[in-house]
């Protein structure tokens, strides 16, 4: 880990105002906002709630750091700024620079989304809902790894310049995210056809492929259940860190493979 | 060594070898596209060539040990706009890994030492001028206390102080026995500042001229006097005394005449001669420096080719 690097990159985090507003519209005034309007008026939690407060959230935080944060300014050479090659020409390892980037903007995006969960819990024992210590650290270490594997793949998918695996990387990216935000089907009858036919075969086959990449690509650990399970599922912990060991692995390759120089790509 | 782009389509450098000795200033001069910036990047390990290596005290260039002794100023001084120009500097002189103790010390006296207006140094550089960035861009080469500098462009952009800070530090180091290599296409800042000049031209190295040391070829010397105190046809009598001493006569007029002289010496020699002649000399001044000459001859051969 490089400290000069770590340092920076937490610093750009907050000092790009559109970026923080971003950041605090969607990480803390709607989701907050959201659940104190359910727990005043008593209105059962919304789809978008669940969404904002989860792994969705989490890549949308992640989204608005990254592009002031790693996109434009300070990963990506070509893009905006170029100022990766003056970098590269000090006594810093690509890999190094790679895994202090990632580690920066992980622990940055997690601590927000976590602080957010915090918030939210607190709000509900204020409220007189049922919150464990152990529910609420679950929670917030959830947070912490969906920034960390949504981190490592946006790392790869930002020096990765191949066109084939940007695009596959961004539409997989969309897909989860339509997945994971679709509300539930309720229109069905017992005898559908016409567009009712469609609009329910093209949800059911976004739901299996958000589902299909979110086990594959994005799979996650659900702390909490995990940790209250009758038998620990040890596969998901693999799945978990392997993933993100591998996109971290591919993020260095490629960095040490490339080129990096004033008008390259 | 060789370097192509574009899957081999595009080769930016052709079978280049080149030596660079301590306490040398070297110049890379050569037109757009020859290959100066892409030989740089290589030096500076940011580029990885096809075939050949690269080795800077003994080890490859892009060895942390080498980097922790190389400079560089880029061409394109495209920095984190939303730092402040100190932050800049604190952050390459960590980057740099340099004591932290002298921080603060190093990053004033580095702003000092390029002129940088005080009032900028706390302005984001989101709001500098091209030739303020230029400035920062020098500074943040004294943050790594380099014994290899690698400058691209190094006057680009800036004011006629700027290009004389420039020329300060080049001197400097060249005191403290650095090795610098210098791509402009400022040809009098090359000359006046290189050791030796590499001339390249579609990624080859055409010739490499020692700038001490080796002529030119013939040159057009101007010469003015005042001539107040002369009596008769001055352009008349100027050609005849120049056909004497073999010198060729471009063109004369009643106060002064461009000679093509074939070199330094010559030169020396007709000035000395024509003031002995009781022309009282006002300026003696090569037209072209010599390193547009060597422009000028390099293009000669191209069109003949």
């Amino acid at each position: 880990m490089n400290k000069a690097i770590l340092v920076f990159t937490t610093m750009s985090c907050f000092l790009d105002t559109i970026k923080v507003a971003y950041v605090i519209l969607l990480g803390f005034v709607i989701p907050i906002g959201m659940k104190w309007a359910s727990l005043v008026h008593g209105v059962s939690e919304s789809q978008t709630f669940e969404m904002l407060s989860g792994s969705v959230g989490v890549a949308f935080v992640l989204t608005g750091l990254c592009l002031g944060v790693a996109g434009n300014s300070a990963v990506s050479s070509s893009r905006g700024g170029e100022c990766l090659p003056l970098l590269f020409t000090r006594p810093v390892t690509r890999a190094e620079y790679v895994l202090t980037k990632w580690a920066a903007i992980a622990l940055t995006c997690g601590t927000i989304t976590a602080l957010q969960n915090l918030v939210v819990a607190a709000l509900g024992i204020a409220f007189g809902e049922q919150w464990t210590p152990g529910m609420v650290f679950g929670q917030m270490l959830e947070r912490f790894l969906d920034a960390g594997i949504l981190s490592a793949a946006f790392m790869l998918t930002i020096f990765a310049r191949h066109w084939l695996f940007q695009v596959a990387a961004i539409v997989s990216f969309y897909i989860w995210l339509v997945g994971q935000t679709l509300p539930p089907v309720s229109i069905a009858g017992p005898n559908v056809s016409g567009t009712d036919e469609i609009s329910l075969s093209a949800t059911d086959f976004l739901l299996k492929a958000s589902q299909w990449i979110g086990n594959v690509i994005l799979p996650t650990i659900h702390v909490y259940d995990s940790v209250n399970a009758v038998e620990f599922p040890w596969t998901s912990v693999v799945a978990y860190f392997s993933t993100v060991l591998l996109y971290l692995v591919c993020a260095i390759a490629v960095t040490n493979k490339r080129d990096f120089f004033y008008g390259t790509n | 060594m060789t370097k192509t782009y574009k899957r081999g389509e595009l080769r930016a450098l052709d079978g280049v070898n080149l030596s660079v000795i301590t306490g040398e200033v070297f110049g890379l001069i050569g037109p757009n596209g020859a290959g100066k910036s892409t030989l740089l990047g290589c030096l500076l390990g940011l580029l990885r060539p096809d075939s050949g290596t690269i080795r800077i005290a003994g080890k490859p260039a892009d060895f942390l040990s080498i980097r922790r002794i190389t400079g560089y100023v880029p061409e394109r001084p495209d920095f984190e706009h939303w730092m402040t120009g100190r932050q800049f500097l604190k952050y390459h002189h960590m980057l740099a890994g340099r004591d932290p103790v002298t921080r603060s010390a190093d990053i004033d006296q580095a702003l000092s030492t390029v002129q940088l207006d005080p009032s900028a140094w706390d302005r984001k550089l989101g709001s500098y001028s091209r030739g303020m960035l230029q400035r920062l861009s020098l500074a943040q080469l004294l943050m790594g206390k380099p014994q290899v500098l690698m400058l691209d462009e190094p006057t680009l952009g800036l004011d006629p102080t700027g290009v004389t800070v420039v020329r300060k530090l080049v001197s400097d180091f060249r005191k403290s026995g650095i090795v610098a290599i210098i791509n402009s296409h400022q040809l009098d800042e090359v000359e006046r500042e290189c050791d030796r000049v590499a001339f390249m031209r579609e990624g080859r190295i055409e010739r490499v001229e020692n700038l001490r040391t080796s002529p030119i070829g013939p040159y057009v010397l101007f010469v003015r006097w005042t001539d107040q105190e002369r009596n008769g046809d001055s352009t008349a009598s100027i050609a005849a005394f120049a056909q004497s001493l073999g010198v060729t006569v471009k063109e004369a007029d009643r106060c002064w005449a461009r000679f093509i002289v074939s070199g330094g010496t010559e030169a020396a020699h007709l000035i000395r001669e024509i003031v002995r002649a009781g022309f009282p000399v006002e300026e003696a001044v090569s037209e072209r420096t010599r390193l547009e000459k060597l422009f000028e001859k390099r293009d000669e051969v191209a069109a003949d080719e």
